[in-house]
């Protein structure tokens, strides 16, 4: 995959975290569940600002960047704590895989970036009820 | 990038040091394109330098560990997934290592702390520091396919930290409460 391919692929997949994750904190509540809705509103915060990132990065290879699809479907109901929490975590999973196909198709800033990216994915999934992998992002290797 | 195993990426490492197969790496599969365009036929392929630098740290940390866990038997539920992953990843990374280069488990002493909170504390800097060794490879890797599986092992040991982080503070507040 080319470096600009991976790119926009990370990008699309970061507009559906975006989504997604602003339909997650919808739905908490930030009373009950105030330790998740903090969880949530950071993942969304922490997304938004990488698709954004994406976005310059794209348009730094003089590619447009894709857009965002109308809307996302959601992993489960997302309507308790639990399948909140792990809507979360898909999210996040899959985020993980992006971005290390982006780390193994760039180099230099973009594939730091990546890296640092991978990892952030692969720690928050831990706050969703995730567990330590030997491969994050790359479950195939294990 | 195409997926590829981790038998294609360990072989890909160990082709490229046969001399006259330099240049034998990842690239053909859609990964990263060489930083060097060159195949030298005489010099061995840079990636293998960097898979034998992760391995020694690698080992280290595994062996750090291993030294806690058995220091610290309660710590064995917590402690033991992590050790699981260190190995694949030695696992992984010493096929890729040309005989003879592989580090020696004892070249290094572990002193592990008799109090358990400043042993996962020790942990946690040991799992710093290779995330730190691990990241700086996976950007300097020449393969595109060695460099996303040097960056997920990154991301496994920040996990790690992240746990192990956790667990120290709950503990204290735990005991502090």
């Amino acid at each position: 995959m080319r470096p600009v391919q991976a790119l926009q692929v990370a990008l699309a997949g970061e507009h559906a975290a975006v989504y997604v994750y602003g339909v997650l904190g919808g739905r908490v509540s930030t009373s009950a569940d105030a330790a998740l809705s903090r969880r949530l509103i950071l993942g969304y915060t922490r997304h938004r600002s990488r698709r954004d990132e994406l976005i310059s990065r794209v348009r730094s290879a003089d590619a447009v960047p894709v857009e965002a699809e109308v809307s996302y479907e959601v992993a489960n109901p997302a309507l308790t704590s639990s399948q909140l929490e792990r809507a979360a975590l898909q999210i996040e999973l899959r985020c993980s895989a992006l971005y290390a196909d982006v780390v193994g198709s760039t180099s230099g800033a973009d594939r730091r970036w990546a890296i640092d990216a991978l990892t952030d994915c692969a720690v928050r999934q831990l706050g969703f009820g995730g567990s330590a992998a030997p491969f994050p992002g790359a479950a195939e290797l294990a | 990038m195409s997926r590829v195993s981790r038998r294609v990426v360990v072989r890909g490492l160990a082709v490229a040091v046969t001399p006259g197969l330099a240049g034998c790496t990842l690239e053909g599969d859609g990964a990263a394109p060489a930083q060097d365009g060159s195949s030298d036929p005489v010099s061995p392929d840079p990636d293998v330098a960097l898979a034998i630098t992760v391995l020694s740290e690698e080992t280290a940390a595994l062996a750090a560990l291993q030294a806690t866990r058995s220091l610290h038997r309660e710590l064995g539920r917590e402690l033991s997934p992590m050790i699981a992953s260190h190995r694949a990843h030695v696992s992984l990374l010493s096929r890729a290592a040309p005989e003879g280069s592989l580090p020696r488990a004892s070249s290094r002493r572990f002193a592990v702390p008799d109090n358990e909170r400043a042993a996962r504390l020790t942990l946690v800097v040991v799992e710093q520091d290779l995330g730190s060794v691990q990241k700086r490879a996976a950007a300097a890797a020449k393969s595109g396919a060695f460099a996303r599986l040097l960056a997920s092992m990154t991301a496994s040991s920040a996990q790690h930290a992240a746990l192990l982080t956790a667990e120290a503070g709950d503990r204290d507040a735990g005991g502090a409460a």
